[in-house]
C-alpha cells in the first residue's frame, strides 16, 4: 500500500452554480484533508454547500448549472478535475461511493436488490455475474439482512433495510473513500442507532475514510474524528470532535449547540440564532454570519474573517480571534 | 369558563382501522388520555405508529372507528356537521410540512385571513385587515411579507404563516403534527420558542405530535409513547425521561443521538424493526422486539395500568398500584 492510498484532500474549493444569469456562491473557498482511516463530519444547514462539496469529489455537479471556478480535489493523490471522462467513470463506486440520503429514492424499483448490489462489482472488478450474486449475498449479511433476500426487490423492504442495501452497494466494491450525505436523516431513531452501529463497525475493520455530511451533530459525536461546520459556502470552525464539542470557538458553532434541546435539562431555554440563513446569490460583505452574530463588530461588515489556527488540528475562521486564541463566547 | 387544570379533552377508547387488502389495519387502537387546559400533551412514536392518525382522528378530520372525544363536555363524535364546523374554531391544526399545507396561489394575506372570512368572525374588511396584520406581528413575520406568496418563503416563515393561520379563531386548542421537523435545527428552536410563547400568552392547549424525542422532552409537560396503534405509556415528561417503565419507551430514549462526547450511556439496540398493524394478534406488540419478553407477552394483550402515580404503561412486567 503507498502513501497516497486512502486519501482525500480538497484544496481551496469554489463552486458557483450559474441560474438565470444570477450567481450562487455555493461553496467558497473549502479546505478538507481526511487522513487514512477516519471520519470527518461536515455539518451545517440546509444550502450551507454541504452537498456540493460532497458532488465535487465525484465531479457530479448538476451541468451546466455548476461550476468549479478553482481548486483541487485529490483523491489517493489523484487530481479528479485532471481525469478524464473515462477515468472517472473507472473511479466512481470503485475507489469513492456515495451513500445518499434517501433511501426511498435512491434504488431502481425494478431491479432486485441483488443485481443492484453486483452491479459495480461487474463494472469495476470484472467479477463474473454469478459470482457477484454470490458476493452481493455476502453483503447483504454484512450489513445484517439475510443473504437470501438478494432476489427481492426494493419495495419488499422497509426504510431502515433500504439503507442498509445502500449501504451495501457503496462498499461492494471495497471503496477507499466513502461519502455519506445525511445516511440516517430518513431513518426512524431506533433504525438510525442501527444503521450508525453498522457504521461504527466497518470503520473499525477497515483503513476506509468517510466524509459525513450531516446537520445533526448527535450523529456527528458518534460516528466522527473531525469535524467541519459549514455556513453560507464556507467552513467556519473546523477541528477534532474534542476541540469542536469541548472548546468550540466560532458564534455560529455556538448558536448550532444552544439551538438543541438539552435531553438533561428539559427546563433549559432554548437559544436559537436570530434570522435566516443568507440568499447565496446575494451574500452579506465581510463575514456572511455577521447580521446573525451577538458578537458583530464593525469590521465584521467590511473584512472577510482570516482563517485562525488555534492548535494543531483546530482553525476557526471569525474576527473575534485576531488577536487572541482565548475562547471570546 | 375552565381554568388551568381543568380537562379540556378526553379521549375514550378511540379506535380506527382501515381497511386494507391484506385485511384491517389498526392504525389507533384503543387509546384513551385526557388533557389539561393549558397544558402539552407530547405524542412520540416511530413512523407507522399512528401518531398522525389520531391527531387527526381526535379532531374528526378522520372518522373514527369508535370510541369517544370528549372536547370542553362535548361529545364530538355526536355534533352535526354544522355543530362540528363550529367546533372546529376552537380546535386547530399546525402541519408538518409548510411547503405543501398552503395553498401556493394564495398571498400570505390570504392565507391568514381566509378561515376568519369563513367563520364570519369579522365582517369587516378592514379590520379582517387589521387582525391580519396583527396575527403576523403574533408570530414574527414581518408586515412587507403580507403580499408574498408562499413559494418566496423559506420553511420557517411558512410554519409561521401556518401557526398563524390556525390562531386565527382563537382556538382553545391545536394540534401540532411534526411541525417543526422539517426545519432546520436554528429555525426550529425559533418556532419552538414562538409556539411556547403563545401557549403562554393565550393559554392554548396542545397535541404535540413528533418522532423527535429531545424536542418532546423539552416541549411537553406529559408524553405519551405509541408503538403499533397502541399507547404503551404515558407519564409527565420528567417521569418519563428518568424512570421509564417500557421497555420500547427505554430503547427510545437510549437511541436518541446525544450532541455530546462525554459521559455517553450504554444504547439498548433493538432488534428488527416495526412489525405490521395488519390484523395483529391478541398479545403484546412489541414482544418480537423486546429484550424482557416472558411468556405472557406472547399470550395476552398487556392493559394500560396506572404503575405509579399518574405513570401509566402497558406491560406484563408492571402491576397496578397498590396491588
Amino acid at each position: 500500500m503507498n502513501a497516497q492510498q486512502n486519501t482525500l484532500e480538497i484544496k481551496n474549493l469554489t463552486v458557483e452554480y450559474v441560474v438565470d444569469d444570477e450567481v450562487v456562491h455555493a461553496v467558497t473557498g473549502v479546505n478538507i484533508t481526511i487522513p487514512a482511516g477516519k471520519t470527518f463530519g461536515l455539518v451545517g444547514e440546509t444550502g450551507a454547500g454541504k452537498t456540493t462539496t460532497a458532488l465535487s469529489i465525484l465531479n457530479l455537479l448538476p451541468l451546466p448549472a455548476g461550476r468549479i471556478v478553482s481548486g483541487e480535489i485529490f483523491v489517493n493523490g489523484q487530481d479528479v478535475f485532471k481525469l478524464s471522462p473515462k477515468q472517472l467513470r473507472a473511479m466512481r463506486g470503485s475507489q469513492v461511493a456515495m451513500v445518499f440520503q434517501d433511501p426511498m429514492s435512491s434504488l431502481n424499483p425494478i431491479k432486485t436488490v441483488g443485481e443492484q448490489i453486483a452491479e459495480g462489482m461487474k463494472i469495476h472488478r470484472g467479477v463474473s455475474a454469478k459470482e457477484a450474486l454470490r458476493q452481493a449475498a455476502n453483503m447483504l449479511e454484512m450489513v445484517g439482512i439475510p443473504g437470501g433476500r438478494v432476489s427481492e426487490y426494493p419495495h419488499q423492504f422497509s426504510g431502515g433495510m433500504k439503507q442498509r442495501v445502500i449501504i451495501a452497494i457503496a462498499l461492494a466494491c471495497n471503496p477507499d473513500i466513502l461519502i455519506a450525505d445525511e445516511p440516517t436523516t430518513a431513518l426512524d431513531v431506533t433504525i438510525q442507532a442501527q444503521v450508525l452501529k453498522l457504521i461504527r463497525e466497518l470503520r473499525e475493520k477497515s483503513p476506509m475514510i468517510m466524509l459525513m455530511i450531516t446537520h445533526a451533530l448527535g450523529v456527528v459525536a458518534e460516528v466522527c474524528d473531525f469535524v467541519g461546520i459549514m455556513y453560507a459556502g464556507r467552513i467556519v470552525e473546523c477541528g477534532t470532535l474534542a476541540d469542536i464539542f469541548d472548546n468550540l470557538r466560532h458564534p455560529y458553532t455556538r448558536g448550532l449547540f444552544d439551538s438543541l434541546p438539552d435531553i438533561e435539562n428539559r427546563r433549559a431555554e432554548l437559544k436559537p440564532i436570530p434570522g435566516l440563513i443568507p440568499d447565496p446569490m446575494n451574500l452579506p460583505p465581510g463575514c456572511a454570519f455577521h447580521p446573525r452574530c451577538a458578537y458583530a463588530k464593525p469590521e465584521c461588515s467590511r473584512d472577510l474573517p482570516q482563517v485562525r489556527w488555534l492548535s494543531d488540528t483546530h482553525y476557526v475562521s471569525c474576527h473575534l480571534y485576531n488577536e487572541t486564541v482565548e475562547n471570546m463566547l | 369558563m375552565n381554568s388551568l387544570g381543568e380537562i379540556l379533552l378526553e379521549v375514550k377508547n378511540l379506535k380506527k382501522y382501515f381497511h386494507v387488502a391484506a385485511g384491517t389495519l389498526h392504525a389507533v387502537d384503543d387509546v384513551s388520555f385526557t388533557l389539561e387546559e393549558g397544558r402539552t400533551l407530547g405524542i412520540v412514536g416511530e413512523s407507522g405508529c399512528g401518531k398522525t392518525t389520531l391527531g387527526r382522528t381526535i379532531l374528526r378530520l378522520i372518522e373514527p372507528t369508535s370510541g369517544e372525544m370528549v372536547f370542553n363536555g362535548k361529545d364530538l363524535r355526536k355534533l352535526n356537521t354544522s355543530e362540528m364546523r363550529y367546533m372546529r374554531r376552537e380546535m386547530q391544526i399546525i402541519f408538518q410540512d409548510p411547503y405543501s399545507s398552503l395553498n401556493p396561489r394564495m398571498t400570505i394575506a390570504e392565507t391568514i385571513e381566509e378561515p376568519i372570512f369563513l367563520a364570519g368572525l369579522i365582517p369587516d374588511s378592514d379590520k379582517r385587515f387589521m387582525r391580519v396584520l396583527d396575527l403576523m406581528d403574533t408570530v414574527g413575520l414581518a408586515q412587507r411579507l403580507i403580499n408574498t406568496y408562499p413559494h418566496e418563503l423559506d420553511g420557517g416563515r411558512r410554519q409561521r404563516v401556518g401557526i398563524a393561520r390556525a390562531l386565527a379563531m382563537n382556538p382553545k386548542f391545536i394540534v401540532c403534527d411534526e411541525p417543526v421537523s422539517s426545519l432546520d435545527v436554528s429555525i426550529q428552536a425559533q418556532i419552538l420558542n414562538l409556539m411556547k410563547t403563545i401557549q403562554r400568552d393565550m393559554g392554548i392547549t396542545y397535541l404535540f405530535i413528533t418522532h423527535d424525542l429531545s424536542v418532546v422532552n423539552h416541549f411537553s409537560d406529559d408524553i405519551a409513547v405509541m408503538y403499533l396503534g397502541r399507547l404503551v405509556e404515558k407519564a409527565p415528561s420528567e417521569a418519563l425521561f428518568q424512570k421509564p417503565l417500557h421497555p420500547y419507551t427505554e430503547a427510545l430514549l437510549s437511541a436518541i443521538p446525544v450532541a455530546r462526547i462525554h459521559n455517553r450511556h450504554e444504547r439498548i439496540l433493538l432488534k428488527g424493526e416495526l412489525t405490521s398493524p395488519i390484523n395483529p394478534e391478541p398479545v403484546c406488540r412489541f414482544a418480537a422486539r423486546c429484550n424482557q419478553c416472558m411468556d405472557i407477552c406472547t399470550k395476552e394483550e398487556p392493559p394500560l395500568i396506572e404503575a405509579r402515580p399518574n405513570h401509566f404503561v402497558a406491560c406484563h412486567l408492571h402491576k397496578p398500584m397498590g396491588s
